[in-house]
């Protein structure tokens, strides 16, 4: 037996081994994060249209109605002939042969019922992904990872240079030191984080006395991301260094150019991959991170509110359908961002 | 064990790898497969091993000693397979890799302990390795992996040896020692044995047997000597050893080379003369010749090499015997007859013989 | 001379760069370290030991130990299935499982722990409701901490085994099978000596993740005390209610898994690379 889609091979283990695969991805991740999609389509279905009925005939007007809100009405089935004798109905909740001038409302198509339901979502699904509060966390957010990122892009590069080139005693715990943000967990890095920035904490006081608030403040969610973030850019940008060697400046300078010259012309464009690997799974990390930011954010609708949190705030308040907008919309929006930063990059460095 | 190929294809989607091979090993030879990369030479070398599968074909089957073996996994098979790049056991000592075939047996045919032992112990000697028994395959040279491989191979005394381009990743002058190490080592050991090769030197130097492949199909089976002299193909005669290749076409079930304007058969013809198989006239001979302008005389090495070019400007090339050579010595522009002293015609290349006018 | 002269600026330009380094570092990472075990033990080394012992602080711990005992496995060997399909074979499709895997890590926590209530909530999730009236809840439930750990931590074995699998290849098992092993002894003799190293790496970053996550299971918790509490969750509770002694002394516990964790990765990520040459 030959699969098209798979090449032969004589090692043993495939079928059960994909199997599992599909089995575990699709239970794992593939199911629960369709709920996203399902859930926000189906907002507009929560309400069902119908036709209002009066003496046996359409009056032409639309009525939207909750599943529970139909109990005390005479609703005729969609294909019911009005103009028969008796049609079979739902009363009260019952089934029963009743008069067509007693209906009061008759159910619309399934394709009406699909077309009103997604015409009347997405109306709802914008109010709910972006309203005032939404959009100002999505300011707040996309604001601090953005600025988080590029100081990262910066204090990062310093780090990995020297790094890779300088000789430093210690150099193996300084290294190892770079991942300490992956392995803490986030939220012993946000109280510590508050601590630390809190106007009696040992920074928050220096800053204080030059009359800089930090924490609560965009400013405390920005240095927080600074700390989550950092590894990410360091670890992208060494291999990239050690790759490069110093084979590269020496030709650059060789052929007269001054040190500055070379890292702006030969350096800086020979690592912009890393780099953007680097600045990408930064901003990305900083949009989604909730444990570190929430102590110190301070955490006031509009202006220092996290998308993350606004989510935590609907669910805590029942909003699912809310929750699930903005969810959708925050994971769109920075998927496509770093889709496209990436693609706009690239596109130009291979130009 | 003797070796039955019968009419075995494989299909890589809409590439055809193998075409319908054919082949008998008998017992106890040493048998190349020669051909160029991507000719279907190591798909059926693994497809021997059990380690690609054939299409199934009507007909297709493969008998180890008269009994199929196509059905059996490549772990029973009992084969030796050398691997291209050796495949060692990168986490175990050579000691350790040697050993691996007999450890893994079932308990109840697994050998004790000190047998084992002793087995690797006369592997690594019969392979010169016996110092390096506790070493890793990242601290051996290339020569000393391919030999751990082999001895892995030869551990488990498999009925049959399979080797895949067994000197292909090692540097000119181990490929030559290897090589005549191998033959030595086949005429101890005496397991029936094929070997995959792209060169024809090799095969032609170690094998009691060559099987040309190109394109998924056998060419030609034969000694070494019946393929240099008597080659069936073109691509045969080209394949091994150097020829000069004139083109021409038939008329009238006559080859034609070199004359123009005539009109047309279907056929191609095509003459190949090798270099050694030409001799250098002064003067215009009678039975006809080949007009040429020396250009390049080499005088080092076994051979004189002499490099010439035709009236259309085509490159022709001459071996001599420094005797030869000696005799009547060729400079750099001498004008000069070529008179071919032995050649083969091809139509549409098949060998053929018959009439033929130059 | 130029030589000299070219020699000191580039000397000057790394102490400056080195500096910069040293400090950033020592700031950045270093400094919040530094601030827990200050305030863990700033009522003295009593204070910080009671704190510890408190019931609910040690029922948080049991659940993230528990959380621990059972991802860390199930990912391990889910993690290994998944690289030997993904690694060692070419089917079509791969690209798009390896996307699926790679999918959780661009997923934000509290996204994550959305999906499984909305999947698996008693009142509106898809099959919650199903589940609920059988009795079973896995949501707002130590079964829901436990499935949003799994699926937050999940990628951490399986993405670092398949690049070092693919590199690998398949030539040794073949090897090994032309030899006579059986399947198993193959993977056990051949496959997994080859990627321990690899493997431990994942399992070590798995951990890692499994012990200190919170966004995702903040949301899926239900903050049970004392049942559905995990350790970061408590840190945040006690926090909140202002024990800072008490909130400092267990954070205090995760850093020291937390240097643990990279002292393991440093010494792996040596070994790794001596061993992948």
């Amino acid at each position: 037996m030959d699969i098209k889609w798979k090449k032969y091979s004589v090692l043993p283990g495939f079928g059960p081994s994909f199997a599992a695969t599909v089995v575990w991805l699709g239970i794992l991740v593939l199911l629960p994060l369709s709920t996203l999609v399902v859930n926000t389509l189906a907002i507009g279905f929560e309400e069902m249209p119908y036709r209002v009925i009066s003496d046996g005939a359409p009056t032409g007007e639309t009525v939207y109605l909750r599943a529970g809100d139909t109990d005390d009405k005479t609703i005729a089935p969609a294909d019911a002939d009005l103009s028969a004798e008796t049609v079979a109905a739902v009363a009260y909740g019952e089934a029963a042969e009743v008069s067509p001038a007693e209906v009061e409302l008759q159910e619309v198509t399934r394709g009406e019922r699909i077309r009103a339901g997604l015409v009347r979502g997405f109306p709802k699904f914008v109010e709910k992904a972006f309203s005032p509060r939404v959009l100002a966390s999505f300011r707040v957010t996309f604001g601090t990872a953005l600025l988080a990122a590029l100081v990262n892009l910066f204090l990062g590069g310093i780090i990995a240079y020297a790094l890779v080139r300088i000789k430093i005693p210690g150099k193996r715990i300084l290294d190892a030191l770079i991942d300490l943000p992956f392995a803490m967990p986030t939220a012993i890095c946000g109280i510590a984080m508050v601590t630390m920035y809190a106007p009696n904490g040992p920074i928050g006081s220096l800053a204080a006395k030059l009359g800089i608030k930090i924490a609560f403040t965009p400013l405390g969610i920005t240095l927080a991301l600074l700390f989550i973030g950092l590894p990410f850019v360091v670890r992208a940008l060494q291999p990239a260094l050690i790759d490069l060697g110093t084979e590269l400046e020496d030709a650059a300078m060789s052929l007269g150019a001054s040190r500055i010259t070379a890292w702006r012309r030969v350096i800086v464009p020979t690592l912009a991959p890393a780099l953007l690997t680097g600045f990408s799974l930064a901003f990305a990390r900083g949009l989604g991170e909730y444990g570190t930011v929430i102590f110190i954010a301070g955490n006031a609708p509009m202006k220092t509110e996290i998308t993350s949190l606004l989510i935590v705030t609907q669910l805590e308040q029942f909003d699912y359908a809310g929750a699930t907008a903005i969810a959708l919309a925050m994971l769109t929006i920075s998927l496509l961002l770093i889709f496209g930063i990436n693609r706009f990059f690239s596109g130009r460095h291979h130009s | 064990m003797s070796i039955e190929i019968n009419h075995i294809s494989k299909h890589y989607g809409d590439f055809q790898a193998l075409d319908d091979i054919s082949l008998t090993i008998p017992t106890g030879k040493l048998v190349a497969i020669l051909g160029p990369s991507g000719c279907g030479k190591t798909t059926l070398l693994r497809t021997v091993a059990g380690l690609e599968r054939a299409d199934e074909t009507p007909g297709a089957d493969i008998l180890f000693d008269g009994v199929s073996a196509l059905n059996s996994p490549v772990n029973r098979r009992k084969v030796g397979f050398v691997f291209q790049h050796y495949a060692l056991f990168r986490q175990m000592t050579v000691a350790d890799n040697v050993a691996f075939g007999l450890t893994v047996k079932p308990r109840a045919e697994r050998p004790d302990k000190a047998t084992i032992k002793k087995r690797v112990a006369d592997m690594l000697d019969l392979v010169q390795l016996s110092r390096l028994g506790s070493r890793y395959p990242d601290e051996l040279s290339g020569g000393q992996r391919q030999r751990v491989a082999l001895a892995r191979a030869l551990a488990i005394e498999p009925k049959v040896l399979l080797l895949d381009e067994p000197f292909g990743a090692l540097d000119a002058q181990v490929r030559a020692s290897l090589r005549h190490w191998l033959r030595h080592l086949h005429d101890t050991i005496n397991v029936t044995s094929i070997f995959v090769t792209h060169d024809q030197e090799e095969a032609l130097e170690v094998s009691d047997q060559v099987v040309v492949m190109n394109k998924g199909r056998i060419e030609q089976i034969g000694s070494p000597n019946e393929l240099f002299s008597n080659p069936k193909t073109e691509f045969v005669m080209n394949f091994l050893g150097e020829v000069n290749i004139f083109h021409g076409r038939f008329e009238r079930d006559k080859a034609v080379f070199g004359a123009k304007g005539a009109e047309r058969d279907e056929a191609e013809a095509k003459m190949l003369v090798r270099p050694h198989d030409f001799a250098i006239r002064r003067a215009r001979p009678s039975e006809g010749g080949i007009a040429a302008e020396v250009i390049r005389v080499l005088t080092a090495g076994a051979l004189v090499k002499i490099e010439l070019v035709d009236e259309s400007r085509n490159l022709l090339y001459v071996h001599q015997s420094h005797a030869e050579y000696v005799a009547d010595p060729v400079k750099v522009q001498d004008k000069v007859w070529l008179v071919a002293t032995s050649q083969r015609i091809f139509r549409n290349g098949e060998d053929w013989s018959g009439d033929y006018v130059i | 001379m130029i030589r000299t002269d070219r020699h000191s600026t580039r000397f000057a330009f790394h102490v400056v760069v080195g500096t910069l380094a040293v400090l950033t570092i020592a700031v950045i990472l270093v400094l919040p370290l530094g601030i827990i075990v200050k305030e863990a033990f700033s009522k003295g080394f009593a204070a910080w030991w009671n704190a510890l012992r408190d019931a609910d602080t040690l029922s948080a711990v049991k659940l993230t130990l528990l959380t621990t005992a059972i991802v860390v496995p199930v990912n391990t060997v889910m993690g290994v299935v998944m690289a030997w399909a993904i690694a060692k074979f070419d089917f079509k499709g791969r690209t798009f499982l390896i996307s699926l895997i790679d999918l959780p890590f661009a997923v934000s926590p509290i996204v994550a722990g959305l999906i499984f209530i909305l999947l698996l909530g008693p009142r509106n999730g898809w099959i919650g409701p199903w589940l609920d009236a059988r009795g079973i809840r896995l949501v707002f439930s130590t079964a829901g901490v436990i499935i949003a750990t799994l699926f937050v931590t999940f990628p951490f074995v399986v993405r670092e085994l398949i690049p070092l699998m693919r590199e690998q290849g398949t030539m040794e098992e073949q090897a090994a099978l032309s030899l006579g092993a059986s399947p198993w002894k193959m993977f056990w003799r051949v496959t997994l000596p080859n990627i321990r190293w690899g493997l431990l790496y994942g399992v070590i970053l798995c951990l890692a993740r499994s012990v200190g996550e919170f966004g995702a299971v903040s949301v899926v918790s239900g903050h049970i005390r004392g049942e559905t509490n995990t350790l970061p969750l408590h840190v945040e509770i006690l926090y909140n209610e202002y024990s800072f002694t008490a909130a400092f002394a267990a954070a205090s516990v995760l850093s020291l898994v937390a240097v643990v964790t990279i002292t393991v990765k440093s010494f792996l990520e040596r070994r790794i690379h001596r061993k992948g040459a």
